[in-house]
């Protein structure tokens, strides 16, 4: 058990001989090929680590993305409530208005026909009474009533204005007298001088018998009509009634127009 | 009975003799050596390794997370060294099951030289660690008066490495060589598979021990204490 001093010495220069071997066939290799594979390892982790951050991002994005698209969603559904209810409304007006209109021309027609109805009813009326009262008239003239009728026109034509009696002189023609019988020869010279005084005229005037006048006479000279009898009368009376029909109409209408026009307002 | 293998002398070159420690240390290291080239040949760097590259990271790993245990440092600057001491122990002693194959560990000559590049590699990692000055001010302190008993220290622990593994590695070649001729049918093989055990487990001692000391040396704390050493110092001046 000597310490033999060469065998120490070679045992010492052997380890490091096997130091310096294994370091060159064992250590380093196994080293660089555990570091490469750490490394590549470590690489393949930070790069799983990546992806995991990426699709951890993408997730977050697609969950914004949803809530994004979702008060996208939320906005449009209150913008569409909001429309319809603005075009439901302004539906709702327009057929309110539509039925304003259309009642308003309802009560205008019923209205006008109304008045229209009153009208011929009116004008029917006045007809009939105009025919009663004329057969009447027809009935009781006689003689009598003519020549009073007559004197009544004599009167008129000498009451003539001026300006009148001008025109017919000027017109150089007597003109024609209607009456409603067969004149008497007085009354037929009565008649005849009467006018030639008004014309200025030697002629006589034309003479021509007309019933429908049922009394009384006429002169037509110059484009002027003169005269008195029951036709004129009753003729004046239907202008008179349908004027005052006219009046009447009118002042029935425009309350009608005002209440329609007030309506049309309220519906804007 | 020649219970050392310093006993056996195979040939001499002149004065030299070669005996069985260094021959069976060569044989040792040609197995390291060519086992090494051959395993690291075929290593892959991709996903899929082979099972022999997957047992040789197995015992890397080990050594370095040993390593790293103790120095908590990188571990591996230490790495060549330390492996060497386990795996040419860890070879020696496995092998000597084998008849005929004489550990070189059994012998003292061995044991004093693995404990000498102990000794020697204390400093070196120290210094390239620390600083030649920082590492020789170590010896000082905690006073000058303990450099002495540093040194002695220093000594003893080596001369205790190189005991402790020839004194258990010959002890058993001892106790196998008794029982062999008391009994030599059952005994034997159990203190074989035994002293296989005692193999494994001094090698890692040798190893961690050896550590242990070039940790002492590079140590963190070391460094600390100097700092703590020269402020004292530029303190009280």
């Amino acid at each position: 058990m000597d310490l033999d001093w060469f065998t120490l010495l070679a045992q010492l220069l052997n380890f490091i001989l096997l130091l310096a071997l294994l370091r060159i066939f064992l250590y380093r290799p196994i080293l660089n090929v555990m570091e490469g594979r750490e490394a590549r390892i470590a690489e393949n982790w930070s790069e799983a680590e990546r992806v995991r951050e990426e699709a951890r991002q993408e997730a977050q994005d697609l969950a914004r993305e949803r809530q994004r698209l979702a008060q996208t969603r939320r906005d449009r559904l209150a913008e569409i409530e909001r429309e319809a209810a603005v075009l439901r409304e302004e539906r709702l007006e327009e057929a309110q208005l539509e039925a304003d209109q259309l009642r308003a021309r309802l009560a205008d027609a019923i209205e006008r026909e109304r008045n229209e109805a009153l009208e011929l009813l009116a004008r029917k009326s006045v007809s009939l009474l105009a025919a009663e009262l004329q057969a009447a008239l027809h009935d009781l003239a006689d003689a009598n009533l003519q020549s009073q009728s007559l004197q009544v026109f004599l009167r008129r034509l000498g009451n003539l204005d001026d300006a009148v009696k001008s025109r017919i002189a000027g017109a150089g023609d007597p003109g024609v007298v209607t009456t409603a019988f067969e004149l008497q020869s007085g009354e037929r010279e009565e008649l005849a001088r009467a006018v030639r005084g008004l014309t200025g005229s030697s002629r006589d005037p034309r003479f021509s018998v007309d019933p429908r006048l049922l009394f009384g006479g006429t002169l037509t000279a110059a484009g002027t009509r003169i005269g008195v009898s029951a036709r004129d009368r009753m003729q004046e009376i239907e202008r008179t009634f349908d004027r005052v029909v006219s009046d009447l109409r009118r002042a029935a209408s425009r309350p009608a127009q005002t209440g329609s026009a007030r309506d049309r307002g309220a519906g804007a | 009975m020649i219970l050392s293998p310093d006993g056996i002398v195979y040939f001499s070159v002149g004065p030299l003799d070669i005996s069985a420690t260094l021959v069976f240390t060569w044989l040792v290291m040609a197995i390291l050596v060519v086992a090494s080239a051959l395993i690291t040949r075929g290593l892959k760097a991709g996903k899929e390794v082979t099972r022999g590259q997957n047992v040789l990271e197995a015992v890397v790993t080990f050594i370095l997370d040993q390593i790293r245990d103790v120095t908590e440092q990188d571990p591996r600057p230490y790495l060549p060294f330390i492996g060497t001491l386990f795996l040419f122990i860890l070879i020696s002693n496995i092998l000597s099951i084998i008849p005929g194959f004489r550990a070189p560990t059994a012998s003292l000559n061995t044991t004093a030289a693995l404990a000498l590049t102990v000794f020697l590699a204390v400093p070196w990692f120290g210094i390239r660690k620390v600083g030649i000055r920082a590492y020789l001010r170590s010896y000082l302190q905690p006073s000058p008066l303990m450099l002495p008993f540093t040194i002695i220290g220093e000594l003893s622990r080596t001369l205790a490495l190189a005991i402790r593994l020839f004194g258990n590695i010959m002890s058993g070649s001892v106790v196998v060589a008794i029982l062999l001729s008391i009994a030599p049918l059952l005994f034997p093989v159990i203190m074989e598979a035994f002293g296989l055990l005692i193999s494994v487990i001094q090698a890692y001692i040798f190893a961690i021990l050896a550590i242990v000391y070039i940790a002492s040396g590079t140590s963190e704390q070391r460094a600390r204490l100097d700092e703590t050493t020269e402020a004292s110092q530029g303190g009280s001046t």
